[in-house]
């Protein structure tokens, strides 16, 4: 086996510099569509709670701005976190420039925001193909794979260049992203178009064929996507924010290899008394419960790697939304499979525990994740010491982790409360509540959800004040920031 | 034709069996004692990437 290559000495070596403007460019975008998306998600909680807001235009409507919503948070912010992060890693720990230089680099950046732009627009004029997660109409889609392919060649390409023999960890995720949903997206979109110049396609799959790809393309989006690909920001960001190297290197390699193998399958689990056959949907279960030990492994090396260096979490505020992006990681993938299990689903599906259970995990684990890296990325990026103010950080941390706390609780009670009300009958046997009521009997909890939200997006506003003086160079005058922690007795 | 037929359901399930062995191979090759050294040293490869590089552009 060969041994790891000696740090080589650039110096004397005429070796091209790393591209960092595109990567740049994607952390600035990923910022902004992270507050399109946090404030079209507080509108539509505020919609919920009062219906006045939808306005009473087409373009307004809860139906249209909530896939922009979950679209924009997704694909636009966490989409534009993986592209630019992955760029960053891969060169990095490949010591090569990104295969196809700038150019490539731009074309990705471009070609990624005009993707959003177009979906975008789809929503607000109701141009769609009733697919979540995947509404885009089929040119949408086409244009997309295109970018797809450039990415998986730029990537691979950097990968196949590579001066580091052994290809890190976290690259492995980001190429298991990046193959996966090109394979997802091109499934589940296959479909024909109605006329050369019209954007109405339809399906080529039908009926429960249809239903069971399409779950087979959304929870393998969650897989590959929203875990996937900031698993490898965890592997690279969280040994580099408490500078040492992951717990288990070993136990990462297993954790890789188990998602892989077990996540493809639990996509039927959506589908729990439907017309899919009960074997499928009962596969799905199983698969979703198996998947607790790679997640908790996932977990554990993360946390893991803090050890000997706790005290960090005092003095980098960026660490610690890392490391609470992976606690909340675990509780989102404990509470996942229990909801897999059918006489869970029973009463969860189709209520607001889903969107709680999704919003601990879109909000704790993903945004999380992303400020941790935003946090870290931005000051090497623009070449700053250190952040314009570990305060406003702080500030941001509290106020965020408070804005899920009570989005999360609220949608529980709210959930559990509507699913018992839905199966509750009287004691003739008829049903004791109206779907009015359960709507009703929810309303506080929307507006209690509405205000996790607003914490949310202020945490996240907080945040760009802070990186944008961060990158003009200003660092503020604050008293402790210098803080030593206490000798141990 | 038919006799391959005849055998499609079975010889189907053989991917199950491949599958499951190449996982249970997978893990016991990575969880091997004689790697582990190897292993710790990999995971240092983020530790020692370089910001020497970037100052050429300079």
């Amino acid at each position: 086996m060969t041994a790891v290559a000696a740090l080589p000495t650039y110096a004397d070596r005429k070796l091209e510099p790393y591209i960092e403007d595109v990567v740049r460019a994607f952390m600035i975008a990923t910022i902004f569509w992270g507050i399109a998306a946090f404030a079209a998600g507080v509108y539509i909680a505020l919609q919920l709670a009062f219906p006045v807001l939808n306005l009473g235009l087409e373009w307004t409507t809860f139906g249209r701005l909530r896939p922009l919503h979950t679209s924009a948070a997704i694909f636009a912010f966490g989409g534009n976190a993986l592209l630019g992060s992955s760029i960053y890693v891969v060169q990095r720990t490949c010591r090569a420039r990104l295969f196809g230089g700038e150019a490539t680099g731009w074309f990705l950046f471009f070609g990624y925001q005009l993707f959003i732009v177009l979906a975008a627009l789809g929503y607000v004029f109701g141009v769609t193909q009733s697919k979540e997660y995947a509404e885009p109409e089929w040119y949408v889609d086409l244009w997309l794979t295109l970018v797809w392919v450039v990415y998986l060649i730029a990537f691979a390409g950097t990968l196949i260049k590579r001066e580091e023999p052994h290809i890190y960890v976290a690259n492995w995720f980001y190429l298991a992203f990046i193959i996966t949903v090109a394979m997802l997206h091109i499934v589940n979109n296959l479909a024909i178009p109605v006329s050369f110049f019209g954007a109405k396609s339809y399906s080529v799959f039908s009926g429960v064929q249809d239903a069971l790809t399409q779950w087979w393309y959304g929870h393998n989006a969650v897989g590959f996507f929203l875990t996937a690909g900031f698993l490898a920001m965890m592997y690279y960001f969280i040994p580099k924010q408490a500078n040492r190297p992951v717990y288990s290197y070993r136990l990462s390699i297993v954790h890789f290899w188990s998602l892989i193998f077990l996540y493809i399958w639990a996509g039927p689990h959506h589908l729990h008394y439907t017309s899919l056959p009960d074997w499928a949907a009962t596969l799905g279960m199983v698969f979703s419960i198996m998947l607790w030990m790679p997640s908790w492994g996932g977990m554990i090396n993360g946390l893991m790697t803090l050890s000997g260096a706790w005290d960090k979490l005092r003095t980098d505020p960026g660490l610690r939304f890392s490391v609470t992006a992976v606690a909340f990681y675990g509780m989102a993938t404990f509470e996942g499979p229990v909801m897999s299990i059918r006489q869970v689903n029973a009463l969860s599906h189709y209520t607001d525990w889903t969107i709680g259970h999704v919003h601990s995990g879109a909000l704790g684990w993903n945004a999380f994740i992303t400020f941790g890296m935003l946090y870290y990325i931005v000051p090497v990026l623009w070449k700053r010491e250190r952040l314009y103010s570990d305060k406003l950080a702080t500030v941001h941390f509290w106020i965020a982790t408070l804005g899920i706390l009570l989005y999360i609780t609220a949608m529980w009670v709210s959930g559990i409360m509507q699913g018992l009300m839905w199966r509750a009958y009287d004691h003739l046997g008829f049903l004791q509540y109206s779907f009015v009521e359960t709507v009703e009997a929810m309303h506080p909890f929307y507006v209690i959800r509405a205000l996790g939200g607003i914490l949310f997006l202020t945490g996240a506003l907080i945040m760009t004040y802070n990186l944008w003086r961060t990158a003009r160079g200003d660092v503020r005058a604050e008293s402790g920031a210098d803080l030593k922690p206490a000798a141990a007795v | 034709m038919t006799e391959l037929l005849t055998h499609y359901p079975w010889l189907k399930s053989l991917w199950t069996l491949w599958f499951c062995l190449l996982f249970v191979g997978l893990i016991v090759w990575t969880m091997w004692p004689s790697r582990r050294a190897r292993w710790t040293e990999l995971g240092q490869i983020p530790m020692r990437d370089d910001a020497d590089r970037m100052r050429l552009k300079d």
